[in-house]
């Protein structure tokens, strides 16, 4: 019956998008919080916890049965709008658990469709890193770090700032001195 | 490729650092240090950045480490840390956290850094460093560096395994300031003293865990006063350790109470009224090792329950107790029905009874060392081994009642890993061959086999066991007669070089590669083999007992099929002359008496032996530089031996060990 209920996720910017309940569950986030807030309804339960997001979301459950909504307030529109892309996509596959090998995780490439979705202008990409971090979409999230991390491989200091608009607040001097002390740690 | 339980499972394995926290998730500690480290500064250097529109500065620092967790090069990670202050200060924590010191060159960088005053370096490195592992230069270490190191405020781990050159003078300064430090791995270390444990005892309250296993010297009074001081050891290795007596291991129990692994290998005046108060007290033991001590008996679980009291303790090893009996076995698997690993060697005097009670561990046990147990049978081990169906790792080693009923039980082992089965002289060729060809899925598990003075086998067993199981990256048949050949020993590693010339003759290990070769050695002398029998027989012309200059033409036939279906003229007139002389009769048979072939092919005029095919000659050069046989034939293994004995091969007793079985384990412990 609960499974039959509308999940509607609510931008900073206050739009409104409607997903399948296994779309939402994507975002760890949101998992944890909706599978709270149906039990506390099962048990017609005295509300203890202090979830602020919880409290709003329960609030709104209770002017309307069938519609749950969960904000994210600090996820713009056009964040969100892709973030329900990438949930959309992988609806049907089931990552690995949490608490899994971690190495197992981190070492294998971007997923190819992964890599074009996040094809985008560095901005849009840590505003997405951001949001999958705060929504606990670890896929996305490791995904999105591979891809700055990508963006440093094999480049000068200098590319690298150039890359990321870094100003360089280190005196010649400064630099030489670290390069001299930490040069040892260098791939050889 | 190995599950978390299963790494979990064999800790001893790894035991050249010791991991305190098994849960804790490395990165996740990592990035809180850094994050309580830097957490002001990095929101300092924000605003000076602010003004530039580069937004990567302002991701949370969980994040960016997140992101270099995936910059896999230090290259990059060095260039990434030049770039601005804040990303400075980040990769600094990064790299200098646990610096990776592996050769030579960084090392001495290392030396050179630390000695340069803090205050004139750009970062104050000694305050970044958590874990110092100097295991992968321990031939480099000395005095000199660990002086240089001293000074680190925040060092939690210390790995100086096999750093033999390292005094205990400078491993008690760098303990001076290393009031965070929960863990010291001194294995291999030689000459610990009481200085050592003082030290620690006196700057390092938080210390969990102490692996010390060459305190031999250490006084009752360092030990005393360390355990005073520290108590939140949970890991301790204290073998061979003199000053540890009975009053030590209560003192331990009663302070510690959250110990899990105890090491009191070959402390030998311990005695059952200590381990009494040890089994009784500590719920959470894990791990408990105790050897050469002839003090232990059943009596050391008096007073405890006929019930599942250790239901924590996975690892037992009662090395070279004497006195252990079957009366204690049996108590110890009430006790502790989910133990994992049991080591009873040298326990001579347990018997089948005790294997009856190890079977009811079932699935739960999956490593079990039961060397020099010379009463154990057959009868209580294939008990065992058919309950135990998890078992990894069986040694079984010298228990020479066992016999090939053992062979067939341990090929039924789905999970096997390692078999040790050195001098059990009752295992024959048809044990082994249970063994091959019952373990012949392509992913089979058997890694290593140690079948060392197992003085029956053949070649033929050891060939299809090479074949049935592709992962077997060790092999040990040292004073096997039938192994002793150039042909094969050339693909035999290295003997220690503390062996002597006798040891030497009788040594044949294969690893690694060598295992691969010679895999690949027999199994194209079985191919030749196979190619002139089947051609022999094809030909009813049964055994060549006829003059070397037929076989030569044969062998040219076989070399050269560019006559296809045309006989050699003298195998022509051979063959009609048998079926002339014996009528209608078919003469069939199977096998060719090609040791005897090759003997006589030997004997030819050298012109002769010119002119034979390439690898005819080589075979004959072969038998010429080892006087043994040529044993490889598809038959029954008893007639096999008869034959050879028939060719005037060094009696087997001239092949009597000679190895004492120190080494053998040496080896084995090498290898592991």
């Amino acid at each position: 019956m609960s499974k039959e209920k509308k999940i509607v996720i609510v931008s900073s910017d206050n739009e409104k998008f409607t997903v399948d309940r296994k779309v939402a569950e994507k975002s760890i986030l949101i998992k944890n919080m909706l599978e709270d807030l149906l039990s506390n309804e099962d048990h017609n339960g005295d509300n203890d916890d202090d979830n602020e997001l919880l409290r709003d979301a329960a609030a709104v459950d209770n002017n309307d049965l069938d519609v749950i909504e969960i904000p994210t307030p600090n996820v713009r529109s056009t964040v969100l709008k892709l973030i329900i892309e990438w949930c959309e996509h992988y609806k049907d596959i089931s990552f690995p658990d949490e608490n899994q090998d971690e190495d197992s995780k981190k070492t294998p490439p971007i997923d190819e469709w992964d890599k074009n979705f996040l094809n985008v202008d560095q901005e849009m990409l840590y505003e997405i890193i951001l949001a999958a971090n705060y929504l606990n979409i670890r896929p996305l999230l490791y995904s999105g770090c591979k891809m700055v991390a990508e963006m440093i491989r094999g480049k000068s200091p200098e590319e690298i700032r150039k890359t990321f608009n870094i100003v360089n607040d280190f005196s010649p001097e400064e630099e030489a001195a670290i390069r001299r002390e930490n040069e040892w740690a260098e791939d050889r | 490729m190995q599950s978390n339980s299963e790494r979990d499972s064999s800790p001893s394995d790894s035991n050249s650092t010791i991991e305190l926290q098994r849960s804790e998730n490395e990165y996740d500690h990592l990035t809180n240090t850094i994050m309580e480290d830097l957490g002001q500064k990095l929101n300092h250097y924000k605003e000076s950045q602010d003004t530039s529109s580069s937004h990567i500065l302002h991701l949370p620092t969980e994040v960016l480490l997140l992101i270099l967790s995936f910059v896999t090069s230090k290259t990059d990670l060095l260039s990434f840390m030049l770039t601005c202050r804040k990303f400075g200060d980040l990769v600094s924590g990064l790299l200098w956290f646990r610096p990776g010191i592996s050769n030579a060159y960084v090392y001495k960088e290392m030396i050179r850094i630390m000695r340069i005053p803090p205050e004139k370096t750009f970062w104050d490195y000694k305050k970044f460093i958590r874990r110092l592992n100097l295991s992968l230069v321990s031939n480099l270490v000395e005095d000199e560096f660990l002086y240089a190191f001293s000074g680190c405020p925040n060092l939690e781990r210390i790995t100086l395994v096999n750093c033999s050159k390292v005094t205990a003078d400078s491993v008690a300064t760098i303990l001076k300031d290393a009031s965070n430090l929960q863990s010291i791995d001194l294995t291999g270390v030689v000459n610990i003293t009481d200085g050592v444990y003082y030290s620690l005892a006196r700057h390092c309250k938080k210390l969990q865990g102490l692996y010390a296993p060459g305190s031999m010297a250490v006084s009752k009074n360092a030990v005393y006063t360390l355990i005073s001081n520290c108590p939140m050891l949970k890991r301790i290795k204290l073998s061979e350790c003199v000053g540890v007596d009975d009053e030590i291991v209560v003192k331990l129990v009663r302070e510690c109470k959250n110990l899990v692994e105890l090491d009191l290998h070959g402390c030998i005046r311990v005695t059952d009224y200590a381990l009494v108060v040890l089994f009784e007290e500590l719920e959470y033991l894990r791990e408990f090792k105790i050897s050469m001590n002839d003090h232990i008996t059943e009596r050391c679980f008096l007073g405890l329950p006929n019930e599942p009291y250790l239901d924590k303790l996975r690892i037992i090893d009662f090395t070279s107790c004497s006195n252990v009996n079957d009366k204690l076995v049996i108590k110890l698997v009430q006790l502790a029905p989910k133990l994992r690993h049991i080591v009873l060697s040298k326990c001579t005097k347990i018997t089948d009874s005790s294997l009856r009670a190890l079977a009811t561990l079932g699935k739960c046990l999956h490593y079990l060392h039961l060397g020099h147990c010379i009463n154990i049978t057959d009868f209580g081990v294939c008990h065992l081994l058919r309950n135990c169906h998890r078992l990894q790792y069986v040694d079984l080693a010298c228990c020479q009642e066992l016999t090939n009923d053992t062979l067939f039980e341990l090929s039924q082992l789905p999970r096997l890993r390692r078999i040790g089965l050195v001098k059990c002289h009752n295992i024959t060729d048809h044990g082994i061959l249970y063994l091959a060809n019952n373990r012949r899925s392509p992913d089979d598990t058997l890694e290593r086999v140690h079948l060392s003075y197992c003085t029956q086998i053949s070649i033929f067993p050891i060939y299809k066991l090479l074949m049935a199981c592709r992962r077997l990256t060790h092999l040990s048949l040292t004073g096997i007669r039938d192994f002793l050949r150039s042909d094969i020993t050339r693909f035999c590693r290295d003997p220690p070089n503390d062996f002597t010339q006798s040891q030497r003759d009788m040594f044949c290990v294969f690893s690694g590669d060598g295992v691969r070769k010679l895999r690949d050695h027999l199994s194209s002398l079985y191919h030749q083999q196979q190619q002139i029998n089947r051609y022999v027989n094809s030909q009813n012309i049964g055994n060549l007992r006829d003059d070397g200059e037929t076989l030569n033409e044969i062998f040219q036939y076989i070399a050269n099929p560019a006559t296809p279906g045309q006989l050699p003229p003298r195998v022509q007139e051979l063959v009609e002359a048998r079926r002339r002389n014996r009528n209608q009769e078919r003469i069939m048979t199977n096998t060719v008496n090609f040791p005897e072939q090759i003997r006589r092919l030997s004997l030819l005029p050298p012109e002769q032996q010119q002119a034979l095919p390439q690898p005819i000659r080589q075979l004959i050069a072969q038998a010429t530089a080892s006087p043994l046989s040529f044993p490889l034939q598809d038959q029954e293994p008893q007639q096999q031996q008869q034959q050879e004995r028939g060719l005037g091969i060094p009696p087997v007793d001239n092949f009597s060990p000679v190895v004492d079985e120190g080494q053998e384990y040496d080896e084995d412990q090498e290898m592991e």
